[in-house]
C-alpha cells in the first residue's frame, strides 16, 4: 500500500502545482512576488520530494517482493477491512446527517458499526448505541445549543 | 518586579477563582487525563474534539477548560505508559522506558504516584517560572514588526522539522501539505482567491480545526483498528489505595529530589524552544539524567529516576510552551498550535500586544494553570485506581464514541457539511500518514503558521522595496537573522573543523 | 390538505426558512407576526455580531418586535455565505441581516450570486470611519507633513487586509494629494498595531476605536478622520476635508431585508428602527462605546450611499489589480 499512499500524494501535488500556475500570477504587475508565488514553490517541492517518495516506495516493494520476504517483521495481521468498513460508515454518517437528523444519523451509525465490530451482541449493541447517541444529542444539542442538523422528522 | 509578579497574579486569580471556571478547569483537567489515557490520543486531539463544546463558553472559561485539557493529558498520558507500555502520546514515550519495568517489578502503584507527583513538580516549576518571563517579554514584544515575526516562525518551522521524525523527506513533505492548505482562501497580500475553485465555502480558507480533528483523532482510531485493538478484550487490571505497596518509598524520594530540579528545568528550557517541546523536554531529561548518575546500571530496568526525570520534564514544558505562544503567537508543539487555533477562533490573537491589551485573560490563565496542577496532583492520585478501571472499556465501544465527537464536532464547529467531508479527508491523510512515517503533527503546525509565514515575509518586502536587506537593517532582525544563519550553517561547519583537526592530527600521528 | 396546512403553521416557527417558498405569495398583512431570523454573516465578536446583537437588545427591551428573534451566525468567506443565503429567502420579511465593508467589497472581488444590490434597503445606523495615525515620536505632526515627506521619499502605510476599506481610503488620499503610498496588507489589528509600534510602516489606517488604547497610552497621534464632519465622540480629530483633501468613506453599519419584500415590512423596519437609534442603550451601549458616528439614513437615501461606496470601492480595486 506504501507506495500507493505515495503515488496518491505525488498525484495531488502535481496537481496543485500545475492549477496553481495556472490560474495564480507568479508576480505583481509592479515586479513584487504575487499571490502565485509561494504556491508555486511548494507546489514545485511537493512534486520533487513525492516523486522521489514514490520511486523509492516502488523501489522498496520491488525488493521485497524479490527476496520474498513478508514486510511484517512482527507478524501482526492488520484489519484492513474493518478500517474500510469504519470509513464507509462514518461516510455514510456524514452523508445522512443532513437527511435523518443528527440523532438518527448517529443511532444508525452506532448500530451498523457495532454490528460488525461487535458481532453477536446485538440486545447490549442496541442499548449502548441508543444511550450513547442520545448523550451525544442532548450534550451538543441541549446543553450546547450546537445546532445539529433537523433532517426530515426535525430531531 | 516581584512585586509586579504578586500584583499581576492577584489579578489573575482574581480572574480564576470564580465558580464557572472552577468548574471548567477541573471538567478540562479530567477530560485531558482521560483523552491521555486512550493511546493515540495526545492533548492535539483532546483539545481539537472539544473545541465545539466550547461554544457558548465565556472565551476566558473556554480556553481555562482547554488548557486543563493541554497539560491534563500530560499526567494521563504517563498512565499507559506504565501499565501496558503504550505511551498516550510522543511526549511519554521516555517514561515508558523505566516507568514498565517499575510496573513489572510490581511497583506500578508507587510508580503512578511518583508520575503525579514529579508532573505536579514540573508543571508547577514551569508556571513559576512564565510568571517571571512573560512580563518581561512583554516589555520588547511591541517591537516585533512584520520582519521579526517572519524570522521567529521560520525559527520556529525550522526546529520542528529537525525534530520531526526519523524521515526527514516525509516530515518536510507533511509541512508542505500543511503549507499548501495554508494557501487555500483569500490571499491577505493580494487579495486574490487561490484554490478555491469559484466555492464561496472556500473563500476564508480551509480551517484548521476539522483539519486537526482529522488528522489526529479519525487518523489515530484507524491506525489503532488497524492494528486490531478493537478485537482485544483488555486485561483487567487491579490497584489499591490499601495495598501496601500503593505509595512510594521514601527512598523514591531522596533518590530523585535533584531529579525533580534538573528535569523541570531542561523541560521548561525545551518547551520555550519553538518546536521543541515535551518531546524533546522529555528525552533530554531523561538522557541527563542517566549521565549525571554515579550508578546508572538500572536505568532502563526500573529506576525511579528515569521516570520521574521524563515526567518532570514533560510537563515543566507543557507549562513552557505557553511562554512563545502566549507571548510571541508562536506555537512549540502540534497541540499548542491547537490551542493557538483555538484562541484566534475566539478572537484572542496571542502575541505582543495580548499581554498589553488583555492582562486579566492572561494571568486568569497562569493562575488557573496554578489551581489545575494543584487540582491534577490530588486528582490524579485519588483517580488512579478509577482512571485504570477505563482500560477496561472494550476498544470498539470507545470508537464509536470517538466518531461521534469527531463528525458532531467538525459539523456544529460552523454548520457545514463541507467542512465534515474535509476532516473525514483529512483523517485518511492522517491514517496514511501515521502508517507510513509521515508527521501529522508536522502539517497542522505548518497549516497554523504558514499563511502568517508568507504573509509577514510579503509584507516585510512590500517595506522594504523588495530587498532581502531589510532582515539585517533592521536591529533586532539582524541579531535573530544570524542567529538563524548560525543555527542552519554552524553544524555543517562544524563537521568541517572537526574533519580537518582529526585529518591534520592523523596526519601528524602518520 | 387543510389540515396539513394547520400544521405547517404550528411548526412554523422552527421551520420558517424551510417553508419561506410556500408563503412568499402571500402580503404578509399582519406582519410582524411571526419569528424573525436575524443572519449575521460573520462570526461571534466582530463589528457585525456586536451591532446585531446590541441592536436586538434593544428591540427585546422595549419590546418593539412582538415575536422571537433567532440570532444566527452564518460566517464564511467575508460574509459571502451569510449574505448569500439572506439573498435566497427574497419575498420573505421574515430574515434581515447586517452590512459591512465587505458587504460592499466581497461581492466586487468574488463570484457570489448577490451583490449590494440584491437587497432592500432599510438604513444605515452608523457610520465606521476611519483615521490615520503615526508613532508620537515621528517627524509628522499633521497630515501635510505626512503628505509632504511622501513627496520626497517612499513612505509607507499599513492597513487591514488588501482589498478592504483602509486600502480605499489610502487609494483616495493618494489621489487628491497627488503622492504615492507604499500600501501594506495586515491581518488583523494585532498585526497593524505592532506594524507601527515596531516602527515597520510610517503610518497606518484603523477604526478609531482599534488604536485608541495606543493614543491614550500617548504612543500613537492620529492625523485625519475620514467622514465629512468630525466625530461626535472624537472631536478633536480634524477630518480630511478640512486639511484640503478630498477623503470621504466610511463602513455602512446597515440593515437589509431580502429582495422584493413588501414595501409595508420595510416602512415597519424603517419605523422600529428609527425608534431604537433613539435609546439611551444604543446611543451609549453602543455607539459610544464602539467609537461609531451615527448619522443614519434610511430607504432609498441608503441605496444611493451604497451606490456612492461601491463606485469609490470598484475604482479603487480595480486600481490596484484586485479585480479586472
Amino acid at each position: 500500500m506504501k507506495p500507493w499512499f505515495s503515488l496518491s500524494l505525488l498525484v495531488l501535488s502535481v496537481f496543485y502545482f500545475t492549477y496553481g500556475i495556472y490560474s495564480l500570477d507568479l508576480l505583481t504587475f509592479t515586479g513584487r512576488l504575487g499571490p502565485g508565488f509561494f504556491p508555486f514553490v511548494v507546489g514545485i517541492s511537493l512534486v520533487v520530494l513525492t516523486s522521489y517518495n514514490t520511486i523509492l516506495a516502488f523501489k522498496e516493494k520491488k525488493t521485497v517482493l524479490a527476496s520474498g520476504v513478508d514486510d511484517n517483521e512482527s507478524g501482526f495481521i492488520p484489519c484492513s477491512f474493518d478500517v474500510l468498513y469504519l470509513v464507509l460508515t462514518v461516510g455514510l454518517f456524514i452523508l445522512l446527517l443532513n437527511v435523518l437528523g443528527g440523532l438518527l444519523a448517529m443511532l444508525l451509525f452506532n448500530l451498523s458499526l457495532l454490528a460488525v465490530f461487535n458481532k453477536g451482541a446485538h440486545l447490549k449493541n442496541i442499548s449502548f448505541s441508543i444511550g450513547i447517541s442520545l448523550a451525544v444529542y442532548g450534550l451538543f444539542e441541549i446543553w450546547l445549543k450546537a445546532g445539529l442538523p433537523e433532517g426530515i422528522l426535525g430531531l | 518586579m516581584i512585586a509586579d509578579i504578586f500584583s499581576n497574579l492577584a489579578l489573575g486569580f482574581s480572574v480564576a477563582v470564580s465558580p464557572a471556571n472552577i468548574l471548567f478547569l477541573l471538567i478540562g483537567s479530567v477530560v485531558g487525563m482521560i483523552v491521555g489515557l486512550f493511546p493515540g490520543f495526545g492533548p492535539a486531539a483532546g483539545i481539537a474534539i472539544l473545541i465545539p463544546m466550547t461554544f457558548g463558553m465565556d472565551p476566558t472559561s473556554a480556553i481555562i477548560m482547554l488548557a486543563g485539557i493541554y497539560y491534563g493529558a500530560m499526567y494521563g498520558g504517563t498512565i499507559t505508559s506504565i501499565l501496558i507500555n503504550t505511551p498516550g502520546e510522543s511526549a511519554t514515550v521516555a517514561s515508558t522506558l523505566d516507568g514498565y519495568p517499575l510496573a513489572k517489578q510490581g511497583r506500578a502503584g508507587p510508580a503512578l504516584v511518583m508520575q503525579a507527583v514529579a508532573s505536579f513538580v514540573g508543571g508547577t516549576t514551569g508556571v513559576i517560572l512564565i510568571c517571571g518571563l512573560i512580563p518581561y517579554l512583554a516589555s520588547f514584544a511591541a517591537s516585533f514588526g512584520p520582519t521579526e515575526y517572519f524570522l521567529i516562525i521560520v525559527f520556529g518551522l525550522l526546529l520542528l522539522t529537525t525534530v520531526m521524525g526519523e524521515n526527514k523527506i516525509n516530515g518536510i513533505v507533511s509541512a508542505l501539505i500543511g503549507f499548501a492548505i495554508a494557501m487555500v482562501g483569500v490571499d491577505i497580500i493580494s487579495g486574490m482567491q487561490r484554490f478555491t475553485f469559484g466555492s464561496p465555502e472556500l473563500i476564508g480558507g480551509i480551517y484548521f480545526v476539522p483539519i486537526a480533528i482529522g488528522l489526529f483523532g479519525m487518523g489515530e482510531l484507524m491506525y489503532c483498528i488497524y492494528q486490531g485493538q478493537h478485537r482485544l478484550d483488555p486485561e483487567p487490571m487491579r490497584i489499591g489505595f490499601r495495598s501496601k505497596n500503593f505509595w512510594p518509598t521514601k527512598k523514591d524520594f531522596t533518590d530523585s529530589k535533584y531529579t525533580f530540579v534538573r528535569g523541570s528545568i531542561i523541560g521548561f528550557v525545551a518547551g520555550l524552544l519553538p518546536g521543541s517541546g515535551g518531546t524533546i523536554g522529555s528525552i533530554m531529561g531523561y538522557s541527563v539524567e542517566k549521565k549525571v548518575a554515579k550508578d546508572d546500571s538500572k536505568f532502563g530496568k526500573g529506576d525511579m529516576r528515569g521516570l520521574v526525570a521524563p515526567e518532570c520534564a514533560n510537563n515543566a514544558a507543557s507549562s513552557g510552551s505557553m511562554v512563545p505562544l502566549l507571548s510571541l503567537g508562536i506555537p512549540g508543539s502540534g497541540s499548542t498550535a491547537v490551542l493557538l487555533g483555538a484562541f484566534m477562533m475566539w478572537g484572542l490573537r496571542p502575541g505582543p500586544m495580548m499581554i498589553v491589551e488583555e492582562p486579566e485573560f492572561i494571568w486568569g490563565l497562569i493562575a488557573s494553570m496554578y489551581l489545575g496542577n494543584m487540582a491534577l496532583i490530588l486528582m490524579s492520585i485519588i483517580a488512579i485506581p478509577f482512571f485504570v478501571k477505563f482500560l477496561d472499556v472494550p476498544y470498539r465501544f470507545v470508537v464509536p464514541i470517538i466518531v461521534m465527537l469527531c463528525v458532531v464536532g467538525s459539523y456544529t464547529l460552523h454548520g457545514s457539511i463541507i467542512e465534515t467531508w474535509i476532516f473525514l479527508i483529512a483523517g485518511l491523510l492522517g491514517f496514511g500518514m501515521k502508517l507510513y512515517g509521515y508527521s501529522p503533527a508536522a502539517l497542522v503546525l505548518a497549516l497554523v503558521l504558514g499563511s502568517m509565514a508568507e504573509n509577514t515575509l510579503l509584507q516585510s518586502l512590500i517595506m522594504s522595496d523588495g530587498s532581502l536587506l531589510i532582515f539585517f537593517q533592521r536591529p533586532l532582525s539582524a541579531i535573530m537573522t544570524s542567529v538563524l544563519i548560525l543555527l542552519i550553517v554552524g553544524p555543517y561547519i562544524g563537521r568541517k573543523i572537526r574533519r580537518r583537526v582529526s585529518a591534520t592530527t592523523e596526519t601528524r600521528n602518520a | 390538505m387543510i389540515k396539513t396546512t394547520k400544521l405547517l403553521k404550528v411548526t412554523a416557527a422552527t421551520m420558517v426558512c424551510a417553508f419561506a417558498s410556500i408563503a412568499s405569495a402571500e402580503d404578509y398583512a399582519d406582519y410582524p407576526s411571526q419569528s424573525l431570523n436575524f443572519t449575521i454573516a460573520f462570526g461571534p465578536g466582530g463589528g457585525n455580531d456586536t451591532m446585531v446583537r446590541s441592536l436586538v437588545e434593544v428591540i427585546r427591551k422595549y419590546e418593539l418586535y412582538p415575536e422571537d428573534i433567532i440570532i444566527r451566525n452564518r460566517e464564511g468567506g467575508s460574509g459571502a455565505i451569510g449574505w448569500s443565503y439572506v439573498n435566497q429567502q427574497a419575498g420573505n420579511p421574515y430574515h434581515i441581516t447586517s452590512t459591512s465593508g465587505n458587504f460592499i467589497g466581497t461581492p466586487l472581488v468574488s463570484n457570489t450570486d448577490w451583490n449590494y444590490e440584491s437587497f432592500t434597503p432599510v438604513g444605515l445606523l452608523a457610520n465606521d470611519a476611519l483615521v490615520i495615525a503615526v508613532a508620537a515620536d515621528s517627524e509628522f505632526s499633521t497630515l501635510e507633513d505626512f503628505v509632504n515627506e511622501a513627496k520626497n521619499r517612499r513612505v509607507t502605510i499599513g492597513g487591514i487586509g488588501a482589498a478592504g476599506p483602509d486600502r480605499v481610503v489610502a487609494g483616495l488620499l493618494q489621489d487628491s494629494a497627488g503622492i504615492t503610498l507604499e500600501y501594506v496588507p495586515q491581518q488583523d489589528g494585532g498585526q497593524l498595531l505592532t506594524s507601527l509600534t515596531s516602527g515597520s510602516v510610517d503610518a497606518v489606517l484603523g477604526g478609531p476605536s482599534e488604536v485608541a488604547g495606543q493614543v491614550d497610552a500617548g504612543n500613537f497621534r492620529i492625523l485625519a478622520y475620514s467622514e465629512n464632519t468630525r466625530s461626535n465622540i472624537y472631536p478633536e480629530i480634524p477630518t480630511f476635508v478640512e486639511q484640503g483633501y478630498d477623503v470621504v468613506f466610511s463602513l455602512p453599519r446597515g440593515v437589509m431585508l431580502p429582495a422584493d419584500v413588501p414595501e409595508h415590512t420595510q416602512q415597519w423596519w424603517i419605523d422600529t428602527l428609527q425608534t431604537v437609534i433613539q435609546t439611551p442603550e444604543w446611543q451609549e451601549g453602543y455607539l459610544q462605546r464602539n467609537g461609531l458616528s451615527g448619522n443614519p439614513i434610511w430607504g432609498e437615501e441608503f441605496a444611493d450611499y451604497l451606490d456612492d461606496t461601491n463606485s469609490k470601492f470598484e475604482s479603487t480595486l480595480r486600481e490596484i489589480g484586485a479585480i479586472r
